[in-house]
């Protein structure tokens, strides 16, 4: 899956915010990406383009997003409704808000299960039988009582798991999750990760992973983008981008981050989140940036190819 | 939910004993002597006394009202000065035929605030939209006895599409009675021309009764829509491709309708009480228009029974409603309990 | 210069803020705004209606038949037309705003205070038996459909506007209660109330100054759709002829006896319709205006 140059917007009481301002994504098959960047920089609002499933009030104004050579951006009802079935799933950051209140699990897995076509004649009690099946690959203790609840009913945990189940009800090829431990406690954040990890290696899906959880994402993916406030600002291979952060908002961020290695506390980076409907000209990241160059004031930097697969939006690494 | 549908209906039997009690002292304190008011003020004091103790009317209040409560629960609602007959047989003779109307516009409430109300939540801020919005306004604000004068008025006077007035039309033979319900009980003699005639003279007094609801509820439908359709459940929905049909008339449309259900339900609830206005409008025999006309002749009886018939159906309509709310929403049924 | 600062003052303080985003969000639904000019109006009519109504002295009785059913629009005298008497609808009209709305307003204000503070105290002693008692004693009232109610209490009494109005009163409060019951009752166990108790606040302080000014927005909200509703109601009393009594020109009545001369001459009962109507509009345009001010 590809994006290019994605540049997406809300419209507002206030005017049209300007989020995404340029988001390159690149996703082979079978691979593992991670994205990370601080909450409200873009990163919930690519992947709902992926699937078009922007809320009302968005606008999408340029860019490219391709899955095998096909439009996203284009395509068609029924194209679509294939993508979503049959190509990517998505887990969402917030498990409570993501299933539907009045509807227990089994309508809502089943309903699944059914529109994939896949088991078209099946009975009710094969498509039960799945459900269970389901919910014990996501390591859910009595499943039955599961299926018979409301989402209300359950814990936070339970209910990421039930979401996990529903992406993997029908087989896909690109599973996104987006920040799927974030809500979660803190003592179940590492049994929803392993959880993940393990499936996506079992049925070998390509993933795209978007965490806070630095340490999550570097035991995990092979390749780490970095975003902020709608750009892509650096991507690289995950041992490299830990080890020799090229951007300055990626320095900044990755200090930020108490180690066990002692050190004490940064500073974090000063400043704050631009905002979206008047944003900061060229690069985005200029008002809070250490380094800043006049030009990086007046020109929005392109993706400049340090070495390998190491790439970073920034006037600092631009040789002619 | 059993205990809940029993909490509700012991809260509402304690309601009723409270309002008879109210309804009761009001009606034997405020307009002085009820012996008095039955009998030619020339009687003399000797048979007014008597009469008075043979009515029972000379004991304590409240021994008054536990004979009276008595006499409730037998059938007897008491004696009626204006038709001087039992209470009781005329709510019997009455009442069925105003039913008829409530249910027809109750009917007509679901039916067209379902209709409008997706119409317009799928069609948000489109021209489907604004119309229901322009017709909610004008239906609450335009109180239902205006409503019926105005559909009198263009539809029956002017384009003589319905009927101006009455159950059936002078030359349709009343059916014989079995139900008192005049539609049932035409279908029942197998006479369907009896029948089409009084829904046809039901249609308008049912309208005009039931047109500022269902657009108050259709806009309430339309608002749920519009603001769950934003709500990351169904974004979740629609990622899982399940069909947009199944999304929207599914997993859209339940979690919507739950406001207006409740709104519906109160509305329908209190139709009977407010059909009088309608039925002086349209000269429909219903028991609250005979209603009115006891209580401008001061028949105690019948407004104490008029109350009481009412708010009987008003809180069976209510509980109806909650348990449909209950089976809706499930965090209603199973929170109860504290979970 | 003294006065110069009190502006200033007022301007920076955190009320005035509040009270300019909320206008801000007020003002930016032309809906809201129709509704607050329409019932701007409608006050502005009822509170002047005796001095700017072109024939005053139509009000009660009065006769003249020469000048009777003549049609709207036809004669620059009567612009909404004359009723059996000779009297101009739009005076009447006009009259009749002043007779609803002063309705609404008493019923409103002899209900809110005793409504909203009951339902307070039910709601800070929530589940304590004097939350019970008052409770149930407004259930009582709300088993039975508003119209019902008013109606047989203004049976029972002589039929006049007073009454009505007593009756309407009477069932009407028990609504106030509930609302503030239920708001009050779920603020009840929020920290800043629980906060105002550990500093040793009074009951009085903390209803009246911490949980009160926070239920504003729903009874506001309420007040202003009541009016209509009020209006509604007094209508439909008079209309049956348990509220005003002709000759008096309230709306309700002159729809009841303009409906005897229908269909012909349909502006006698069309015209106070429609100012009935207008009210109401106007009044619950500025509700929902109101209720969105309030909801962020």
């Amino acid at each position: 899956m590809e994006i290019k140059d994605l540049h997406v917007g809300y419209r507002t009481y206030r005017g049209t915010s300007k989020v995404l301002n340029g988001v390159h994504l690149t996703v082979k098959t079978g691979e593992k990406v991670g994205i990370i960047g601080e909450s409200g920089c873009g990163k919930t609002t690519t992947m709902k383009t992926i699937l078009r499933i922007l809320p009302t009030n968005a606008v999408i104004h340029g860019g490219e997003a391709y899955l095998k050579d096909k439009n996203i951006l284009r395509m068609g009802k029924n194209e679509l409704n294939e993508l979503r079935r049959k190509h990517v799933a998505m887990i969402f950051q917030d498990p409570t808000a993501a299933l539907n209140p009045v509807f227990n699990i089994k309508t809502q897995l089943i309903d699944v299960i059914k529109s994939s076509h896949a088991h078209e004649g099946e009975k009710t009690e094969e498509f039960k039988a799945k459900c269970i099946r389901l919910l014990k690959e996501v390591a859910l203790p009595d499943p039955e009582r599961v299926l018979g609840s409301y989402p209300f009913q359950l814990s936070g945990g339970m209910k990421q798991r039930v979401c996990i189940a529903m992406a993997l009800a029908t087989p896909r090829y690109l599973l996104i999750a987006d920040e799927p431990t974030t809500n979660l406690d803190v003592t179940i954040r590492d049994q929803v990760l392993l959880l993940i990890k393990d499936i996506t290696e079992k049925r070998r899906l390509s993933v795209i992973l978007i965490s806070q959880a630095l340490g999550a994402v570097k035991g995990f993916v092979d390749k780490v983008y970095v975003m902020y406030a709608g750009d892509t600002v650096e991507v690289a291979d995950t041992k490299d981008l830990f080890s020799n952060p090229l951007h300055p908002y990626t320095k900044g961020f990755l200090d930020s981050t108490p180690k066990l290695t002692g050190g004490g506390f940064s500073e974090g980076i000063k400043g704050r989140v631009p905002d979206y409907i008047d944003p900061p000209s060229g690069c985005r990241f200029h008002p809070r940036c250490t380094y800043t160059l006049s030009r990086c004031k007046k020109e929005k930097p392109p993706f400049i190819d340090v070495e390998g697969n190491h790439g970073v939006a920034c006037w600092l690494y631009y040789k002619k | 939910m059993r205990t809940y549908i029993a909490r509700r209906l012991g809260f509402v039997l304690f309601s009723l004993i409270g309002l008879s009690i109210l309804v009761f002292y009001l009606a034997r304190v405020i307009p002085g002597d009820p012996v008095l008011m039955m009998v030619d003020p020339r009687t003399s004091p000797a048979i007014i006394e008597e009469l008075r103790h043979k009515l029972g009317l000379d004991k304590p209040l409240y021994m008054q009202y536990w004979f009276w409560l008595q006499d409730v629960f037998r059938g007897d609602l008491g004696f009626s000065v204006y038709t001087k007959r039992s209470v009781t047989s005329d709510v019997l003779e009455y009442l069925p035929i105003s039913l008829e109307l409530v249910i027809l516009a109750a009917l007509m409430e679901i039916a067209g605030s379902f209709i409008l109300g997706v119409l317009a939540g799928s069609h948000a801020y489109k021209w489907p939209d604004n119309l229901v919005r322009i017709l909610s306004y004008i239906g609450i604000s335009i109180p239902s006895f205006v409503w019926a004068i105005i559909f009198q008025l263009i539809f029956a006077w002017q384009l003589s599409l319905f009927p101006t007035s009455g159950l059936l039309s002078s030359n349709v033979l009343k059916p014989p009675r079995v139900t008192g319900f005049t539609s049932l009980d035409s279908l029942i003699a197998g006479r369907f021309d009896a029948f089409a005639d009084v829904i046809w003279h039901a249609t308008l007094p049912a309208l005009a009764l039931c047109i500022g609801g269902m657009t108050q509820d259709a806009r309430i439908i339309r608002s749920g829509m519009v603001e769950n359709k934003d709500k990351e459940y169904i974004a979740m929905a629609t990622s899982q491709g399940l069909p947009k049909r199944l999304v929207m008339f599914k997993y859209l449309l339940k979690p919507s309708i739950i406001p207006a259900v409740t709104v519906m339900g109160m509305d329908i609830a209190s139709m009977l009480g407010n059909a009088f206005l309608v039925e002086t409008v349209f000269l429909w025999p219903g028991f609250s228009r005979h209603a009115i006309k006891a209580m401008y002749r001061s028949d105690l009886n019948t407004i104490i029974a008029t109350v009481l018939v009412i708010g009987l159906i008003f809180a069976i309509v209510n509980i109806i409603t909650d348990i449909i709310v209950a089976y809706l929403d499930p965090r209603i049924r199973l929170m109860e309990r504290g979970e | 210069m003294k006065k110069i600062r009190l502006f200033e003052t007022i301007k920076q303080s955190p009320r005035w803020e509040s009270f300019r985003r909320m206008w801000y969000k007020f003002s930016r639904s032309p809906l809201s705004i129709a509704g607050l000019v329409i019932s701007a109006a409608c006050i502005f009519i009822g509170l002047f209606a005796p001095y700017i109504v072109p024939y005053p002295e139509h009000a009660g009785y009065f006769h003249n038949y020469a000048d009777a059913f003549i049609s709207p629009f036809q004669n620059s005298n009567y612009i909404f037309g004359t009723d059996e008497y000779g009297r101009d609808t739009l005076t009447r009209t006009m009259l009749g705003f002043q007779y609803s709305l002063t309705m609404a307003g008493v019923v409103l204000s002899l209900v809110v205070a005793p409504g909203v503070i009951l339902g307070l105290i039910a709601g800070y002693h929530k589940d304590r038996w004097i939350d019970m008692v008052i409770m149930r004693i407004c259930d009582i009232f709300i088993a039975v459909p508003p119209l019902v109610l008013a109606l047989a209490i203004c049976s029972v009494l002589e039929p006049n506007v007073f009454n009505a109005m007593m009756a309407v009163s009477l069932m009407w409060w028990p609504w106030y209660a509930r609302l503030t019951y239920n708001v009050s009752s779920a603020m009840r166990n929020e920290y800043f109330v629980q906060a105002a108790e550990v500093m040793g606040a009074s009951t009085f302080h903390i209803i009246f100054k911490e949980i009160l000014p926070n239920c504003l927005g729903p009874i506001l909200t309420k007040v202003t759709l009541d009016v209509g509703w009020v209006i509604l109601i007094g209508s439909a009393l008079s209309y049956v002829g348990l509220g005003a009594q002709p000759p008096t020109p309230d709306l309700g009545t002159m729809v009841a006896d303009g409906g005897n001369w229908m269909p012909d001459f349909w502006w006698m009962s069309m015209f106070p319709a429609l100012g009935i109507a207008i009210i109401i509009l106007g009044f619950n345009l500025l509700g929902d205006g109101i209720r969105d001010m309030f909801t962020e």
